[in-house]
Protein backbone atom coordinates (compact mmCIF):
# COMPACT_ATOMS: atom_id res chain seq x y z
CA UNK A 1 0.00 0.00 0.00
CA UNK A 2 1.01 3.59 -0.51
CA UNK A 3 -0.43 6.94 0.55
CA UNK A 4 -1.59 9.74 -1.71
CA UNK A 5 -1.12 13.07 0.04
CA UNK A 6 -2.17 16.66 -0.56
CA UNK A 7 -1.90 19.77 1.61
CA UNK A 8 -3.70 23.12 1.27
CA UNK A 9 -3.46 26.14 3.53
CA UNK A 10 -5.04 29.59 3.66
CA UNK A 11 -5.70 32.34 6.16
CA UNK A 12 -9.13 33.62 7.14
CA UNK A 13 -10.31 36.87 8.75
CA UNK A 14 -12.09 35.34 11.72
CA UNK A 15 -11.19 33.34 14.84
CA UNK A 16 -10.78 29.58 14.46
CA UNK A 17 -13.99 28.96 16.45
CA UNK A 18 -16.00 30.45 13.57
CA UNK A 19 -14.28 28.02 11.18
CA UNK A 20 -15.18 25.10 13.48
CA UNK A 21 -18.80 26.35 13.55
CA UNK A 22 -18.75 26.36 9.76
CA UNK A 23 -17.44 22.77 9.55
CA UNK A 24 -20.07 21.53 12.01
CA UNK A 25 -22.94 23.42 10.37
CA UNK A 26 -23.72 20.46 8.08
CA UNK A 27 -26.93 21.99 6.73
CA UNK A 28 -25.09 24.73 4.91
CA UNK A 29 -23.62 22.34 2.34
CA UNK A 30 -26.93 22.31 0.42
CA UNK A 31 -27.26 26.09 0.82
CA UNK A 32 -23.89 27.83 0.59
CA UNK A 33 -22.43 24.97 -1.51
CA UNK A 34 -25.53 24.25 -3.56
CA UNK A 35 -23.46 24.00 -6.74
CA UNK A 36 -21.49 21.05 -5.36
CA UNK A 37 -23.83 19.27 -2.93
CA UNK A 38 -27.39 18.17 -3.55
CA UNK A 39 -28.20 16.24 -0.38
CA UNK A 40 -26.93 15.54 3.12
CA UNK A 41 -28.18 13.57 6.08
CA UNK A 42 -26.94 13.59 9.64
CA UNK A 43 -26.98 10.03 10.95
CA UNK A 44 -25.59 10.74 14.39
CA UNK A 45 -24.10 13.69 16.18
CA UNK A 46 -23.00 14.55 19.68
CA UNK A 47 -20.65 17.14 21.15
CA UNK A 48 -17.57 17.25 18.90
CA UNK A 49 -18.30 14.24 16.68
CA UNK A 50 -20.74 13.48 13.90
CA UNK A 51 -21.55 10.94 11.23
CA UNK A 52 -22.89 12.57 8.06
CA UNK A 53 -23.79 11.27 4.61
CA UNK A 54 -23.23 13.71 1.74
CA UNK A 55 -23.97 13.59 -1.99
CA UNK A 56 -21.88 15.79 -4.27
CA UNK A 57 -20.06 16.20 -7.55
CA UNK A 58 -16.26 16.11 -7.60
CA UNK A 59 -14.42 18.75 -9.64
CA UNK A 60 -12.20 17.94 -12.64
CA UNK A 61 -13.33 14.31 -12.93
CA UNK A 62 -16.99 15.46 -12.69
CA UNK A 63 -17.92 12.36 -10.71
CA UNK A 64 -21.26 12.46 -8.93
CA UNK A 65 -20.80 10.41 -5.78
CA UNK A 66 -21.45 10.23 -2.05
CA UNK A 67 -19.58 9.49 1.12
CA UNK A 68 -20.24 8.67 4.73
CA UNK A 69 -18.09 10.91 6.87
CA UNK A 70 -17.08 10.65 10.50
CA UNK A 71 -15.70 13.91 11.87
CA UNK A 72 -14.43 14.69 15.35
CA UNK A 73 -12.77 17.55 17.13
CA UNK A 74 -9.61 16.05 18.54
CA UNK A 75 -8.67 19.31 20.25
CA UNK A 76 -9.51 23.01 19.71
CA UNK A 77 -6.84 23.17 17.00
CA UNK A 78 -7.53 19.96 15.11
CA UNK A 79 -10.54 18.42 13.37
CA UNK A 80 -10.18 14.94 11.93
CA UNK A 81 -12.47 13.59 9.25
CA UNK A 82 -12.69 10.13 7.69
CA UNK A 83 -14.77 9.89 4.52
CA UNK A 84 -15.87 6.45 3.34
CA UNK A 85 -16.55 6.65 -0.38
CA UNK A 86 -19.00 4.49 -2.33
CA UNK A 87 -16.25 2.72 -4.23
CA UNK A 88 -14.48 1.61 -1.07
CA UNK A 89 -12.06 4.52 -0.91
CA UNK A 90 -11.23 6.08 2.44
CA UNK A 91 -10.23 9.74 2.46
CA UNK A 92 -8.70 10.99 5.67
CA UNK A 93 -8.53 14.68 6.39
CA UNK A 94 -6.76 16.67 9.08
CA UNK A 95 -7.90 20.25 9.51
CA UNK A 96 -5.38 22.22 11.54
CA UNK A 97 -6.57 25.53 12.97
CA UNK A 98 -4.25 28.18 14.28
CA UNK A 99 -5.25 31.59 15.63
CA UNK A 100 -3.30 34.57 14.36
CA UNK A 101 -4.29 37.26 16.83
CA UNK A 102 -7.97 37.66 17.74
CA UNK A 103 -9.48 38.26 14.28
CA UNK A 104 -7.54 35.94 12.02
CA UNK A 105 -6.62 32.28 11.74
CA UNK A 106 -4.80 29.85 9.51
CA UNK A 107 -6.49 26.72 8.20
CA UNK A 108 -4.39 23.83 6.88
CA UNK A 109 -6.06 20.78 5.34
CA UNK A 110 -4.08 17.60 4.83
CA UNK A 111 -5.79 14.99 2.66
CA UNK A 112 -4.51 11.42 2.56
CA UNK A 113 -5.77 8.25 0.90
CA UNK A 114 -4.25 4.78 1.18
CA UNK A 115 -4.18 2.92 -2.15
CA UNK A 116 -2.38 -0.13 -3.58
CA UNK A 117 1.22 0.73 -4.51
CA UNK A 118 0.58 0.58 -8.25
CA UNK A 119 -1.73 3.62 -7.95
CA UNK A 120 0.96 5.96 -6.66
CA UNK A 121 1.02 7.52 -10.14
CA UNK A 122 -2.45 8.95 -9.35
CA UNK A 123 -1.03 11.32 -6.73
CA UNK A 124 -0.83 14.37 -9.06
CA UNK A 125 -4.51 13.89 -10.02
CA UNK A 126 -5.40 13.39 -6.34
CA UNK A 127 -3.63 16.65 -5.52
CA UNK A 128 -5.37 18.51 -8.34
CA UNK A 129 -8.84 17.31 -7.31
CA UNK A 130 -8.40 17.96 -3.58
CA UNK A 131 -6.78 21.34 -4.19
CA UNK A 132 -9.56 22.39 -6.58
CA UNK A 133 -12.14 21.21 -4.05
CA UNK A 134 -10.44 23.04 -1.19
CA UNK A 135 -10.33 26.32 -3.11
CA UNK A 136 -13.84 26.04 -4.58
CA UNK A 137 -15.43 25.44 -1.18
CA UNK A 138 -13.15 27.99 0.47
CA UNK A 139 -14.36 30.70 -1.91
CA UNK A 140 -17.92 29.96 -0.83
CA UNK A 141 -17.14 29.50 2.87
CA UNK A 142 -14.92 32.56 3.26
CA UNK A 143 -17.68 35.21 2.91
CA UNK A 144 -19.90 33.08 5.15
CA UNK A 145 -17.32 32.94 7.93
CA UNK A 146 -16.42 36.61 7.61
CA UNK A 147 -20.08 37.66 7.66
CA UNK A 148 -20.81 35.35 10.59
CA UNK A 149 -17.96 36.96 12.51
CA UNK A 150 -19.17 40.46 11.57
CA UNK A 151 -22.77 39.96 12.68
CA UNK A 152 -21.56 38.15 15.79
CA UNK A 153 -19.48 41.18 16.80
CA UNK A 154 -22.50 43.41 16.15
CA UNK A 155 -24.38 41.38 18.79
CA UNK A 156 -26.13 38.70 16.72
CA UNK A 157 -28.09 36.05 18.63
CA UNK A 158 -28.93 32.81 16.82
CA UNK A 159 -32.64 32.38 16.06
CA UNK A 160 -33.25 36.01 16.95
CA UNK A 161 -30.98 38.35 15.00
CA UNK A 162 -29.69 41.77 15.97
CA UNK A 163 -31.72 43.42 18.69
CA UNK A 164 -31.08 47.00 17.55
CA UNK A 165 -32.41 46.11 14.11
CA UNK A 166 -35.40 44.16 15.34
CA UNK A 167 -36.31 46.79 17.91
CA UNK A 168 -35.55 49.67 15.50
CA UNK A 169 -33.44 51.38 18.16
CA UNK A 170 -30.01 53.00 18.21
CA UNK A 171 -27.07 50.64 17.83
CA UNK A 172 -25.36 49.88 21.17
CA UNK A 173 -21.95 51.50 21.63
CA UNK A 174 -20.17 48.13 21.95
CA UNK A 175 -21.57 46.81 18.65
CA UNK A 176 -18.75 45.83 16.32
CA UNK A 177 -16.15 45.37 19.04
CA UNK A 178 -14.50 42.03 19.80
CA UNK A 179 -16.92 39.54 21.32
CA UNK A 180 -15.67 36.08 22.31
CA UNK A 181 -17.09 33.34 20.12
CA UNK A 182 -18.04 30.33 22.25
CA UNK A 183 -17.61 26.92 20.67
CA UNK A 184 -20.91 25.11 21.19
CA UNK A 185 -21.26 21.75 19.49
CA UNK A 186 -23.27 20.36 17.95
CA UNK A 187 -24.52 23.36 15.98
CA UNK A 188 -28.34 23.59 16.26
CA UNK A 189 -30.18 22.23 13.23
CA UNK A 190 -33.40 23.03 11.42
CA UNK A 191 -35.85 20.16 12.06
CA UNK A 192 -35.95 17.80 9.08
CA UNK A 193 -39.34 17.42 7.41
CA UNK A 194 -40.17 14.57 7.74
CA UNK A 195 -37.71 13.57 10.52
CA UNK A 196 -34.72 11.62 9.19
CA UNK A 197 -35.23 12.78 5.61
CA UNK A 198 -32.10 14.92 5.54
CA UNK A 199 -31.53 18.23 3.78
CA UNK A 200 -31.88 18.78 0.03
CA UNK A 201 -30.83 21.75 -2.03
CA UNK A 202 -33.76 23.79 -3.30
CA UNK A 203 -32.33 24.45 -6.76
CA UNK A 204 -29.36 23.69 -9.01
CA UNK A 205 -29.12 27.08 -10.65
CA UNK A 206 -29.71 30.60 -9.46
CA UNK A 207 -29.30 34.19 -10.55
CA UNK A 208 -26.89 35.33 -7.86
CA UNK A 209 -27.21 38.93 -6.76
CA UNK A 210 -24.43 38.39 -4.22
CA UNK A 211 -23.63 39.30 -0.61
CA UNK B 1 -44.72 47.39 10.76
CA UNK B 2 -42.54 49.75 8.76
CA UNK B 3 -43.34 50.35 5.11
CA UNK B 4 -42.94 52.69 2.19
CA UNK B 5 -44.12 56.14 3.19
CA UNK B 6 -46.65 57.20 0.54
CA UNK B 7 -48.26 60.05 2.46
CA UNK B 8 -48.71 63.21 0.41
CA UNK B 9 -47.54 65.81 -0.32
CA UNK B 10 -44.04 64.50 -1.15
CA UNK B 11 -41.68 65.49 1.65
CA UNK B 12 -38.67 67.67 0.93
CA UNK B 13 -35.14 66.35 1.43
CA UNK B 14 -34.75 68.63 4.44
CA UNK B 15 -37.93 67.26 5.94
CA UNK B 16 -36.77 63.69 5.38
CA UNK B 17 -33.46 64.39 7.09
CA UNK B 18 -35.28 66.05 9.96
CA UNK B 19 -37.47 62.96 10.24
CA UNK B 20 -34.42 60.71 10.53
CA UNK B 21 -34.29 59.40 6.95
CA UNK B 22 -31.05 59.07 5.02
CA UNK B 23 -30.36 58.69 1.33
CA UNK B 24 -29.02 55.19 0.76
CA UNK B 25 -29.09 54.60 -2.99
CA UNK B 26 -30.35 55.60 -6.40
CA UNK B 27 -33.38 53.82 -7.81
CA UNK B 28 -31.22 52.89 -10.82
CA UNK B 29 -29.39 50.39 -8.59
CA UNK B 30 -32.52 48.25 -8.78
CA UNK B 31 -32.24 47.92 -12.53
CA UNK B 32 -30.01 44.84 -13.00
CA UNK B 33 -31.90 42.43 -10.72
CA UNK B 34 -34.85 44.29 -9.23
CA UNK B 35 -33.08 44.06 -5.88
CA UNK B 36 -29.78 44.79 -4.18
CA UNK B 37 -28.31 44.77 -0.73
CA UNK B 38 -25.88 47.10 0.98
CA UNK B 39 -24.51 47.84 4.42
CA UNK B 40 -25.39 51.24 5.84
CA UNK B 41 -24.25 52.10 9.39
CA UNK B 42 -24.14 48.42 10.43
CA UNK B 43 -27.55 47.73 8.94
CA UNK B 44 -27.50 45.29 6.02
CA UNK B 45 -30.38 46.47 3.84
CA UNK B 46 -32.20 44.37 1.27
CA UNK B 47 -33.91 46.71 -1.19
CA UNK B 48 -36.33 45.41 -3.79
CA UNK B 49 -39.31 46.35 -5.85
CA UNK B 50 -42.09 43.85 -5.41
CA UNK B 51 -45.35 44.20 -7.34
CA UNK B 52 -44.39 47.81 -8.07
CA UNK B 53 -43.81 48.71 -4.45
CA UNK B 54 -40.43 49.62 -2.97
CA UNK B 55 -39.54 47.37 -0.04
CA UNK B 56 -36.59 47.62 2.31
CA UNK B 57 -35.95 44.70 4.67
CA UNK B 58 -33.07 43.65 6.81
CA UNK B 59 -30.84 41.36 4.76
CA UNK B 60 -29.75 39.47 7.89
CA UNK B 61 -31.44 36.11 8.31
CA UNK B 62 -32.57 35.73 11.95
CA UNK B 63 -31.49 32.08 11.88
CA UNK B 64 -27.68 32.39 11.72
CA UNK B 65 -27.16 35.75 10.03
CA UNK B 66 -26.99 34.72 6.37
CA UNK B 67 -27.70 36.99 3.38
CA UNK B 68 -31.42 36.74 2.61
CA UNK B 69 -31.12 38.54 -0.73
CA UNK B 70 -28.14 36.61 -2.16
CA UNK B 71 -30.30 34.88 -4.77
CA UNK B 72 -32.59 36.81 -7.07
CA UNK B 73 -36.17 36.75 -5.82
CA UNK B 74 -38.11 33.85 -7.32
CA UNK B 75 -41.82 33.17 -7.06
CA UNK B 76 -42.25 36.04 -4.60
CA UNK B 77 -39.75 34.48 -2.22
CA UNK B 78 -36.26 35.22 -1.01
CA UNK B 79 -34.14 32.18 -0.14
CA UNK B 80 -31.28 32.74 2.28
CA UNK B 81 -28.04 31.43 0.81
CA UNK B 82 -26.74 29.62 3.87
CA UNK B 83 -29.60 27.34 4.95
CA UNK B 84 -32.40 27.92 2.43
CA UNK B 85 -34.74 29.74 4.81
CA UNK B 86 -37.53 31.23 2.69
CA UNK B 87 -39.09 34.67 3.19
CA UNK B 88 -42.09 36.26 1.49
CA UNK B 89 -41.14 39.39 -0.46
CA UNK B 90 -44.55 40.96 0.20
CA UNK B 91 -44.17 41.25 3.97
CA UNK B 92 -40.90 39.63 5.13
CA UNK B 93 -42.62 36.72 6.85
CA UNK B 94 -40.62 33.51 7.06
CA UNK B 95 -42.11 30.51 5.28
CA UNK B 96 -39.67 28.05 6.86
CA UNK B 97 -40.08 29.03 10.50
CA UNK B 98 -43.17 31.01 11.42
CA UNK B 99 -41.38 32.53 14.42
CA UNK B 100 -39.01 34.44 12.14
CA UNK B 101 -39.74 37.70 10.41
CA UNK B 102 -37.59 40.21 8.56
CA UNK B 103 -37.74 43.72 9.89
CA UNK B 104 -39.09 46.11 7.29
CA UNK B 105 -37.63 49.61 7.22
CA UNK B 106 -39.65 52.74 6.57
CA UNK B 107 -38.61 53.99 3.14
CA UNK B 108 -39.33 56.82 0.71
CA UNK B 109 -38.63 57.04 -3.01
CA UNK B 110 -38.01 60.62 -4.05
CA UNK B 111 -36.51 62.11 -7.22
CA UNK B 112 -34.85 58.85 -8.21
CA UNK B 113 -33.36 58.30 -4.77
CA UNK B 114 -34.14 55.83 -2.03
CA UNK B 115 -34.39 57.12 1.52
CA UNK B 116 -34.56 54.88 4.56
CA UNK B 117 -35.06 55.43 8.27
CA UNK B 118 -32.78 53.03 10.14
CA UNK B 119 -33.87 53.95 13.65
CA UNK B 120 -37.46 54.66 14.55
CA UNK B 121 -37.95 57.58 16.93
CA UNK B 122 -38.83 56.62 20.46
CA UNK B 123 -42.15 57.67 22.00
CA UNK B 124 -40.29 60.39 23.88
CA UNK B 125 -38.61 61.78 20.76
CA UNK B 126 -41.86 61.71 18.81
CA UNK B 127 -43.59 63.82 21.45
CA UNK B 128 -40.92 66.53 21.32
CA UNK B 129 -40.81 66.83 17.50
CA UNK B 130 -42.42 69.89 15.89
Amino acid sequence: MTTLRSECSLEMDCPKEVVVWNYYDHEHVVGTHYKHYNYCRILAEKDGWCLVERFYKLPIIQLRTSSLGFMYLENPNLIRSIQYGKLGSVLEQEIHLQDIGTDRCKVTCIYTMKVPGIFKFLEPLFQRVTTRWFHATWEEDAPMRIRRWKVWKLGFRDFSGLEYINEMTEKPKEAGEFRPYPLQLPVPKTPERPPGSGYRRLFKKSVEVGY
Amino acid sequence: MAHQDTSSPAPTADRLIQDGFQRIANVSELVPHGQFSKWVDDHDLLVCRFEGELKVYTNICPHFGGPVGYHKINGGKFVCLWHNYEFAAKDGSCLTNRHFHLREYRSVEKDGEIWVRLVEPSEETRNTQP
